[in-house]
């Protein structure tokens, strides 16, 4: 068992507005290994980019009220320490890349500069020292002519290089922890797979810990160790990526794979889950995905589901775990997910491990 | 020879032995190597698409013309500004290329001085108020919240008092003189370049590279001055540019009216003082026209140079 670097246990925030409290993360529990990568995956508003900010308390001051819950990190709770303790955890321990590369740099700064900024801020060395070091980094990151490019301004590099530039400042510190907001999201596909592929090289290289928050499932396959699935502000289901992607147990999750378009595919309509997110601002009672869910049970519209244990490394937030559920038959998607997943495993003994599971919970 | 029509034309030689990836990889490199050339900074951007705009280039040249004359002024002007050098009301003659004044001062030798006050208390009141306008829409914009509240109304306070009128009461009140007059304006001037730069800094304030700035774990310090303030400059620039022209009518409206600048100091405005009497203004023309033009070209290039500025900085121009 890898040791835990990061552990957010039962996390609650929510945001102050005209309009009234929004829930936005509503107990989210997770531990990050050293050196794993931990994908976060959801729809719009699932709270995964608020938990994450959370991580970095870079939430708007004026209006985020952290009801309860605690962020361990190095033994400190990050929530309770000051801001000038922040400050020096803030990229030098836990470094950030956002969405939008097009807009996450300084128009008006030589982005070797950027780079050696955050060096000279951190690590205490001299300009020109932090200047070798940016070009370093930037040549670590794939840019080419490194000497004569840091010299630049963002706006002369395209979209792809620009989320190199921010990999590379995020990295200049050497952090422990690299969250990666939707890195890919405003990037041509054709450059996605190397900049996923680059952030993975890096990562071995520098033994560092990764958050990816994604609502694309492509990505989470390519890179992923585990994967928490989130809904409404809380995880209905946190997994290794295997279990979650060939043995989901929430219906959530068995939606979105299903909305996954892939090589098998043979429907002419891509399947899509019905509704719509509930509103934060009032949540539904129970399980919020109950509405929208066709494996729902009454106890949904009632109650909400804990964590129920798969395995040792897997939770589903779903009644139809509970040893009194009706046992149900998942999409024919996802049973030949199962297939796949039994004869993966059918070598080890884990498959033992799994059938148990299941047929506990079917009786 | 029409059977060549579709004849592979492209050097597919270029592929030689390379493998598909390799050659991507050739083709993905190329606009990054051409990229990685071409090292223009953004000064040297704004300064080329400023140079387009003939108008903005000449009066830049004509300002850059006025301040060469009141920086040198002791060596060209004719004659000594402030005393008596020739005949009364004398018509411009070879002696003094624009005629003498009422007290028999050189017309040319004033309005060569004249140009540095107009500078002087140009450049220096808005220098005054574009210093603490920025400070306070910089803390007001970023702190937000009470702080925010508290210069917002106080900025609504000066703006809701006829501004004229305040500066004429202040500098009857401390004494007229250049330095009073530009004071004065300077610290009464503050409100719109405050609003303006607020207005910036929230718009700033949400982009996501200061977001990142925030996570790379910089003070908020470091944030406002390296990473906010160098990208609100721009429309600052723009604004204190149109403001020194206005400073510079204010203090020719102010010495017209005999709260400026006083005699015998030579500024345009008081110049413009002699104006006020009929027998001056219809029959001895010299004495108010040239302060008159001097004033009306001041303002008007600055004017042509701001809005030049604006286009070039601003990137929405033909």
């Amino acid at each position: 068992m890898k040791e835990t670097i990061l552990s957010v246990k039962d996390l609650t925030i929510s945001f102050q507005t005209l309009d009234g409290k929004i829930s936005a993360v509503q107990g989210v529990s997770f531990d990050l290994k050293k050196g794993e990568t931990l994908a976060i995956v959801g729809e719009s508003g699932s709270g995964k980019s608020v938990s994450m900010k959370a991580i970095n308390r870079v939430l708007p001051k004026s209006n985020t009220k952290y009801e309860q819950g605690e962020i361990v990190y190095e033994g400190r709770n990050l929530l309770a320490i000051s801001e000038g303790e922040m400050e020096k955890i803030r990229g030098k321990k836990i470094a950030m890349i956002f969405q939008d590369p097009m807009t996450s740099l300084n128009p008006t700064m030589t982005v070797g500069m950027q780079i050696a900024e955050s060096i000279i801020k951190h690590q205490k060395m001299s300009k020109d020292e932090a200047m070798r070091e940016a070009c370093n980094l930037m040549d670590l990151v794939g840019i080419r002519n490194p000497k004569t490019s840091s010299k630049n301004y963002p706006h002369q590099f395209s979209g792809g290089m620009r989320q190199r530039v921010m990999i590379a400042l995020s990295l200049a510190c050497k952090p422990d922890i690299l969250i990666a907001d939707e890195p890919t999201t405003a990037l041509d596909v054709t450059i996605q797979a190397q900049i996923l592929d680059l952030i993975d090289e890096l990562k071995q290289k520098l033994h560092m810990s990764v958050i990816f928050i994604t609502h694309d499932l492509g990505v989470v396959a390519h890179v992923a160790d585990r994967v928490a699935v989130m809904y409404a502000g809380r995880i209905v289901e946190i997994g290794t990526a295997e279990e979650v992607f060939y043995y989901p147990q929430n219906p959530y999750t068995w939606g979105l794979i299903c909305s996954m378009p892939s090589i098998d595919t043979k429907e002419a309509i891509l399947y899509s889950i019905p509704g719509a997110p509930p509103n934060l601002m009032n949540m539904p009672k129970g399980d919020a995905f109950a509405p929208r869910n066709s494996y729902a049970l009454a106890i949904d519209f009632e109650e909400k589901p804990p964590l129920f244990k798969v395995s040792e490394s897997h939770y589903a937030a779903t009644w139809l775990l509970h040893p009194n559920a009706p046992k149900v038959t998942p999409p024919a998607e996802i049973l030949r997910r199962y297939e796949i997943f039994k004869s993966f495993y059918k070598t080890t003994e884990e498959v033992e491990v799994y059938d148990q599971c299941t047929s506990s919970f079917a009786g | 020879m029409n059977t060549n029509k579709f004849m592979l034309v492209g050097d597919d030689s270029a592929f030689g032995n390379l493998t598909a990836r390799e050659v991507y990889d050739g083709i993905a490199d190329k606009p990054n190597d051409a990229k990685v050339e071409v090292v223009e900074s953004w000064e040297k951007i704004t300064w080329r698409r400023f140079c387009k705009n003939k108008v903005a280039f000449w009066s830049m040249v004509l300002l850059l013309g006025i301040v060469l004359m009141a920086v040198l002024a002791p060596v060209i002007a004719p004659f000594n500004p402030n005393t008596t050098v020739g005949d009364f009301d004398a018509a411009p003659s070879a002696a003094h290329l624009l005629g003498t004044d009422d007290v028999g001062m050189d017309i040319l030798s004033r309005l060569i001085y004249g140009s540095r006050v107009s500078l002087i208390v140009g450049v220096g009141s808005v220098f005054i108020y574009a210093l603490i306008g920025i400070t306070l829409g910089l803390l007001s914009g970023y702190l937000g919240g009470t702080v925010d509240g508290v210069i917002m109304r106080i900025t609504e306070v000066f703006m809701a008092y006829p501004h004229f009128m305040i500066i004429m009461v202040i500098v009857s009140l401390i004494g007229p003189n250049m330095m009073t007059v530009m004071l004065v304006m300077g610290v009464m001037g503050w409100p719109p370049i405050c609003r303006l730069v607020r207005g910036e800094v929230l718009k700033v304030k949400s982009m996501d590279y200061i977001a990142s700035a925030v996570v790379t774990g910089y003070s908020p310090y470091t944030i406002v001055a390296k990473h906010i303030l160098p990208n609100v400059l721009s429309p600052i620039l723009v604004n204190a540019t149109f403001g020194i022209a206005s400073a510079i009518l204010m203090e020719a409206s102010l010495s017209f009216l005999g709260m400026g600048v006083q005699p015998p100091t030579a500024s345009w405005g008081n110049m413009l003082t002699s104006a006020q009497s009929l027998t001056v203004l219809s029959e001895e023309p010299w004495r108010w026209i040239p302060p008159g033009i001097a004033v009306l070209t001041a303002v008007l290039a600055i004017n042509f140079l701001g809005d030049g500025l604006n286009e070039a900085i601003g990137g929405d121009s033909k």
